[in-house]
C-alpha cells in the first residue's frame, strides 16, 4: 500500500491557488494588443496635444517672463512683467473687474436665454423646424458682418434700437456709447447669437423621455414644476457642460469687443482677452509688448482653470444624469 | 403607470380655446423672435445694393435709392472672387476631411477600447479646450516660418488632422451611445479594433460625422485668424481674408461691397446646413445622453 | 460605388490642395532686363489702383520691374511682421513714424541717410519743415523715407457760422478765436455741440502741449523721440482747463464720443464744427452739402504758430538687396508717382513738397471752394517752420496710450480733477520714460 504524500499528489492548478492573480498568457496579451491599438487610435490626438497646446504653453510660459518684440531675440526679466501688470498697470486691474463682472452676467443670460428658446422650439407644431432653422440662423452668419450691422443698429442717432424706442416714447440710450450701458449692450448682442446653445439643449430636452412628464401631468404637478422637477434633473449633465463651455466662451470674449466698443467707453468693456490682443497684438510693431501680453495669457487661463474648477466643485453630484435620484 | 387614455377624452371647449389662444400666443412670439433674427441678413442685403453715395447718406434709409444688383458682381470682381473661392473650397475641405478622420478615429480609441491611461487622455484632450487659441499665436507662427511653411496652406490645414478636442468630445459622446455587444460579437468573430472601426463603428456614426463635418466646414471656412497670419502672396487667401481689404481703419469702408460679397461668402456654409440639418441634430443629439 | 467615387474626389481635392499648398511665392527675376522692386500699402484698392497705374510708366522709363504685394488695410501690422520674420519683407514697405522708430531701435531698418545725403533723386532740403527730423533716430540714422503727410484742422459749415454772425475759421485763427466762436454757436443752438471731435487729436496731450508752446509756455515732452524730461507748466495747465470747460458747458464732444457718422452728419449741415484728418474730405465730397463749407487749420497761439505734423513713409529691411534701384523707385514715387496717383485719388499731401503737386492740381480741378480751402490748409499747416507731433513716438506709446484713457480722458470728463489728472498722466509718463 502506497501513502500518498503531500509530494505526490498533483499540483492543483496555479489559478487557485494564486487566487486568481496569476493571469493566463491569453488575457495579457489581449491587454497589450489593446493597449497599443488604443495608442495607436488616439496617437493623433496625442500629437495634436503636444505640437498644439504644449508646445505653445511651454514657450509661452517662457515668453512671459521676458521682454519681447517678436522680431528679435527675447530678454530675460524674470518677474517684471508680473509685477508691472499687478502694481502700474492702470488698465489690469479695471480689467479684471469687467471681465469677471462680464461672466457673471453673461453666462447665466446665454444658458437662460438657450434653454427658454430650446423650451420654445420643443413643440411638434407645424413650421417648428422652420423656426428652430431660422433661430440658428445667426450663429452661421459670418461674425464680422453682424457686428458690423449691430454696431448700426447701437447708433444713438440713426439706430435701430433708439428708433424703436422713441416710436414707442420710451428714453432713448447711447448704448455703446454709454459707460454705464456698453457692457449689457454687447450682451444684447450675444443673447441674440445663442442658437447654437439652444440646439443644444434642444437636443437634451428631445432626450428627456416623454413618460416621465407624462406622469408628472397625470400627478397633477402643473408644467413649471414639471420642467424644474423632472425636465431639469434629467438634462442635468448638458446643463453642466453647458456651463462650463459657456464659462471658458465667456473669458475668451473678444471678436464683439473689438468691433463693437474697442474696449470702450473708458474701460466699460476692457474684457481682459481683448486687453491681451490690444497690448501685444494691436500695435506691436510700432509699441511691442509680447512679453507682457503672454504673462496676461497666463494670468487668465489660471483665472479661467480656477473658476471652472470652482465651480465644478461646488456643483459636484447635482448635475447626475436624473434617473439616479 | 396609469393608461393613455386622458388623450382619448374629447376636451370641453372651454379647454380648446386656451389651447387655440396659446398656440396663437406661440405662433406670435416665434415670429417675433424670427423676425429680429431675419432682420440683420435682410438689412444686409439692403446695404449690399446701396450705390458708392448711398451708404454714406444720413439717415440711412432701409431701402437702397436704385437697386444696384451689380454690386454682386462689382464686389466679388475687386477681389478676385472666384480664385479665392477656390483656395478657400480647398482648404475647407482637406481641414473637415482630417477633423472628421481624426476625430472619429480618437473618438473610438478613447471611447471603445480600454488601454491603461485612458481617461488621462481624455481629461487632457478635454482640458486643452481652456488654453487660449492666442497661446499658439506667435510660437506656430515662429514655428512654421522655421520650417519654411509660411505662405503655404499647410499651417490651416495640418491641425485638423489632429483631433480639435471639440469635435473629439463630440464624437466620444455619440459612441457612447452605441451598445457595447456590437464591440464584442466582433471581437469574440476575432475581427480587430480597425475592422470594427472601419466595417461597423463608421457606418452606426455618420449623424456625428455630419455634425463634426459641417461645424469644422463652418470654422474653416469662417477663419480669420489663421490666414491672416499664415498667407502671404494675395493669391493664396482665402475669401475671409479677401474680404477685410473692404474695410479700411482711416481709409473708410465701402460697406456695400463688403455686404454684397458677404452674402455670397456665406451661402456655402448655410446650405450645407441647411442640407444637413437633420444630421446636425442627430449628432448633437448624443450630448443628450451625457453622464459623467 | 458611391463611396469609391466619393474618395476619388476626396483624393483629388487633396492633390490639387497638397500640391498648391507646397507651392512658394512666385519665382523672382523672371528674365526681366532691369533690377526687380517689390513694395506694400495700406491704401485702399482704389489707391493702389492709382499707385498701379503711375508705377507701370516709371517701369517702362527705368527698366525697373515693380511687384505690389497686397495687404489688408485692418492687420496690417500682422501682415508685415510675418513677413519680416521670414525674411520675405518687400524692398519698401508703408509704415508710420512710430513703426519705423522702432523697427529701427532694433536693428531691421535699412539706413537711408548716406542716399539721402548724396543727394541723388530726393534731397533732404525738399521736405516740409519737421517732416523730416521725425524720420531720423537718435544715432543720426534714417529711419525711412516720408511720404503721405496728413494734416489736422476743423471742418466748418460756413453758412452756420454766417448765421450765427460769426467770422468762419480761416487760416491764422486763433484759439481765442475758437473758445469764442463755439461759446457762441452754442449759445444760439443750446441743444447742440457745436465742435465735434472727429479725430482724439485737439483736447489729447499733444494737443494741450502744442496749446502750451504756442501760448509761450513749455512742450510736454523735451523730445519728439527717446525724451528725457516731462513737465506741464502752468500754460499747459491753462489749455488743459480750457479743454475741461469747453467740454463740461457742451461746446465740445468729450473723448467717449462715437465718431463713426460723425462725416455723414456734417455733410448733412448738423454739425458747425467737426475736427478731423484733411481725408475726411473724400466722405464729405461725395454727400454733396448743401451749404457753403471749407476746412481751416491748427489755431495760432498768443506767442507762435505751432501745426501739427504726421508723415507716414516708406521703410527698407536691413537685408535689402539692391539699395540703388529701390532709391531710385522711392525717388520717382515721392515726386512723379505721388503727383500722378494723388491726382486721381487725393488722399493727402506729401512730405516732399515737389510730389504733392498732384494732390493740389486734383483739388483745384474740383473747383469749388471747399477744395480751395483744403489745399490752402494743407499747404500752410506743412509749410509752417514750427511743428508738434500727434502722437508719442515711442515703444511704450500703447502704454501711454492706456495712461490717456484712464489719467487724462477722465479728467477731461470732469470725473476727476484737473489737477489730479494731471499729475496722474505726468507721472504715468514719466515711469514709461524711467525704463
Amino acid at each position: 500500500m502506497t501513502r500518498a504524500t503531500i509530494e505526490s499528489m498533483p499540483a492543483p492548478p496555479a489559478r487557485t491557488l494564486a487566487r486568481g492573480r496569476v493571469r493566463s498568457p491569453g488575457l495579457s496579451a489581449k491587454k497589450r494588443r489593446d493597449a497599443l491599438a488604443g495608442y495607436l487610435f488616439i496617437s493623433p490626438a496625442i500629437i495634436g496635444l503636444v505640437l498644439f497646446v504644449g508646445y505653445p504653453m511651454v514657450t509661452s510660459l517662457y515668453h512671459s517672463f521676458t521682454e519681447w518684440n517678436g522680431l528679435t531675440p527675447a530678454k530675460w526679466i524674470g518677474f517684471d512683467n508680473y509685477v508691472e501688470m499687478f502694481t502700474t498697470d492702470p488698465k489690469f486691474w479695471p480689467s479684471i473687474e469687467v471681465t469677471l463682472l462680464w461672466v457673471v452676467i453673461s453666462v447665466p443670460a446665454t444658458i437662460a436665454a438657450g434653454l427658454a428658446l430650446a423650451v420654445l422650439v420643443n413643440r411638434s407644431l407645424r413650421g417648428v423646424k422652420l423656426f428652430r432653422t431660422i433661430f440658428y440662423l445667426p450663429v452661421v452668419l459670418p461674425a464680422v458682418a453682424v457686428l458690423t450691422l449691430w454696431k448700426y443698429i447701437y447708433d444713438p442717432t440713426y439706430g435701430l434700437a433708439n428708433q424703436v424706442l422713441r416710436a414707442l416714447h420710451l428714453p432713448t440710450s447711447m448704448w455703446l456709447g454709454d459707460s454705464h450701458v456698453a457692457l449689457a449692450s454687447v450682451l444684447i448682442v450675444g443673447v441674440w447669437g445663442v442658437g447654437g446653445t439652444m440646439i443644444i439643449f434642444l437636443a437634451g430636452l428631445q432626450a428627456v423621455p416623454v413618460e416621465l412628464t407624462e406622469a408628472g401631468k397625470v400627478d397633477g404637478a402643473g408644467a413649471v414644476r414639471r420642467f424644474v422637477q423632472i425636465t431639469l434633473p434629467m438634462i442635468g449633465p448638458i446643463l453642466l457642460l453647458q456651463l462650463v463651455l459657456q464659462l471658458n466662451g465667456a473669458f475668451q470674449t473678444f471678436t464683439q469687443v473689438a468691433i463693437l466698443t474697442k474696449g470702450g467707453p473708458g474701460t466699460s468693456t476692457d474684457l481682459l482677452m481683448y486687453k491681451i490682443y490690444s497690448d501685444g497684438f494691436a500695435n506691436f510693431i510700432a509699441s511691442p509688448n509680447l512679453g507682457y501680453a503672454t504673462a496676461e495669457v497666463w494670468v487668465l487661463f489660471l483665472i479661467v482653470m480656477i473658476v471652472t474648477f470652482g465651480m465644478l466643485r461646488l456643483t459636484r453630484g447635482r448635475f447626475s444624469a436624473g434617473g439616479e435620484a | 403607470m396609469t393608461s393613455v387614455a386622458a388623450r382619448n377624452v374629447r376636451s370641453s371647449f372651454s379647454q380648446r380655446v386656451p389651447i387655440v389662444v396659446s398656440r396663437i400666443a406661440w405662433y406670435l412670439l416665434c415670429s417675433l423672435l424670427a423676425v429680429s433674427m431675419l432682420l440683420p441678413l435682410v438689412w444686409m442685403l439692403s446695404i449690399a445694393l446701396k450705390s458708392n453715395g448711398d451708404i454714406n447718406q444720413l439717415p440711412p434709409t432701409f431701402f437702397p435709392k436704385e437697386f444696384q444688383w451689380s454690386n454682386f458682381v462689382t464686389g466679388p470682381n475687386m477681389i478676385d472672387f472666384y480664385r479665392l473661392l477656390l483656395n478657400t473650397v480647398i482648404v475647407t475641405v482637406l481641414s473637415t476631411v482630417g477633423a472628421v478622420i481624426s476625430s472619429m478615429v480618437v473618438g473610438y480609441g478613447i471611447s471603445r477600447i480600454e488601454f491603461p491611461g485612458r481617461k488621462l487622455w481624455f481629461a487632457l484632450i478635454s482640458g486643452s479646450l481652456f488654453v487660449p487659441g492666442i497661446v499658439g499665436l506667435i510660437p506656430l507662427q515662429h514655428l512654421y516660418i522655421s520650417l519654411g511653411l509660411i505662405d503655404t496652406w499647410v499651417p490651416l490645414i495640418l491641425p485638423a488632422f489632429f483631433g480639435s478636442p471639440v469635435f473629439v468630445f463630440l464624437a466620444r459622446q455619440y459612441y457612447q451611445s452605441i451598445p457595447r455587444y456590437l464591440d464584442e460579437s466582433a471581437l469574440l468573430d476575432g475581427a480587430g479594433h480597425w475592422t470594427i472601426f472601419t466595417k461597423i463603428m463608421l457606418p452606426i456614426t455618420k449623424p456625428v460625422s455630419i455634425t463634426i463635418a459641417i461645424m469644422s466646414f463652418q470654422f474653416a471656412w469662417n477663419d480669420y485668424l489663421n490666414p491672416l497670419v499664415y498667407l502671404q502672396t494675395g493669391s493664396k487667401f482665402t475669401l475671409s481674408l479677401g474680404m477685410a481689404s473692404f474695410l479700411g481703419d482711416t481709409a473708410g469702408s465701402q460697406y456695400n461691397y463688403y455686404m454684397a460679397t458677404n452674402l455670397l461668402f456665406m451661402l456655402p456654409p448655410l446650405i450645407l446646413f441647411f442640407l444637413a440639418q437633420r444630421y446636425f441634430m442627430e449628432g448633437i443629439g448624443s450630448l443628450g445622453t451625457i453622464s459623467k | 460605388m458611391h463611396r469609391s467615387r466619393m474618395t476619388a474626389a476626396f483624393a483629388a481635392v487633396a492633390l490639387t490642395g497638397l500640391a498648391l499648398a507646397g507651392c512658394s511665392s512666385s519665382s523672382n527675376g523672371s528674365g526681366s532686363s532691369g533690377a526687380k522692386v517689390s513694395y506694400m500699402t495700406w491704401e485702399t484698392t482704389t489707391t493702389n489702383a492709382a499707385l498701379d497705374a503711375t508705377m507701370k510708366k516709371f517701369e517702362k522709363s527705368s527698366g525697373i520691374t515693380i511687384e505690389r504685394d497686397p495687404a489688408p488695410n485692418s492687420d496690417y501690422a500682422q501682415k508685415l511682421a510675418s513677413l519680416i520674420l521670414s525674411k520675405k519683407a518687400p524692398d519698401f514697405f508703408w509704415c508710420t513714424t512710430a513703426e519705423a522708430q522702432n523697427l529701427a531701435s532694433e536693428g531691421l531698418l535699412y539706413d537711408w541717410s548716406s542716399k539721402l545725403d548724396s543727394g541723388d533723386g530726393l534731397k533732404s532740403s525738399g521736405f516740409a519743415p519737421g517732416s523730416l527730423a521725425m524720420w531720423k533716430t537718435t544715432d543720426g540714422k534714417l529711419a525711412g523715407v516720408p511720404t503721405l503727410a496728413n494734416t489736422y484742422g476743423f471742418f466748418y459749415n460756413a453758412d452756420t457760422f454766417k448765421a450765427a454772425g460769426l467770422d468762419a475759421p480761416k487760416i491764422g485763427w486763433t484759439w481765442d478765436d475758437l473758445y469764442s466762436d463755439i461759446a457762441k454757436l452754442k449759445e444760439k443752438n443750446p441743444s447742440s455741440t457745436p465742435l465735434v471731435n472727429q479725430w482724439p487729436l485737439l483736447d489729447s496731450i499733444q494737443g494741450a502741449s502744442a496749446y502750451s508752446v504756442a501760448n509761450g509756455g513749455k512742450p510736454f515732452v523735451d523730445s519728439f523721440v527717446h525724451a528725457t524730461r516731462v513737465q506741464a507748466d502752468s500754460t499747459f495747465k491753462a489749455g488743459t482747463q480750457k479743454f475741461v470747460d469747453a467740454i463740461k458747458a457742451g461746446q465740445m464732444t468729450n473723448p467717449d464720443y462715437d465718431a463713426t457718422n460723425a462725416m455723414a452728419a456734417f455733410s448733412n449741415g448738423s454739425i458747425p464744427l467737426m475736427f478731423g484728418g484733411q481725408w475726411l474730405q473724400n466722405f464729405i465730397s461725395p454727400n454733396k452739402p448743401k451749404f457753403n463749407w471749407g476746412f481751416a487749420p491748427w489755431p495760432v497761439g498768443s506767442k507762435a504758430n505751432v501745426q501739427p505734423i504726421e508723415a507716414n513713409g516708406v521703410c527698407s529691411p536691413a537685408t535689402l538687396k539692391n539699395p540703388d534701384a529701390v532709391w531710385k523707385t522711392i525717388s520717382y514715387m515721392d515726386t512723379t508717382g505721388f503727383n500722378d496717383a494723388m491726382k486721381k485719388e487725393p488722399v493727402a499731401p506729401i512730405a516732399y513738397t515737389a510730389g504733392s503737386k498732384g494732390y493740389y492740381a486734383a483739388l483745384a480741378a474740383n473747383g469749388d471752394a471747399a477744395s480751395a480751402s483744403i489745399a490752402a490748409t494743407a499747404k500752410y499747416e506743412l509749410g509752417a517752420k514750427q511743428k508738434f507731433i500727434t502722437q508719442f513716438l515711442d515703444a511704450w506709446s500703447t502704454k501711454a496710450g492706456d495712461i490717456g484713457t484712464t489719467s487724462w480722458n477722465p479728467m477731461l470728463e470732469g470725473k476727476t480733477s484737473l489737477d489730479a489728472g494731471i499729475a496722474s498722466t505726468v507721472s504715468g509718463i514719466k515711469g514709461l520714460i524711467k525704463k
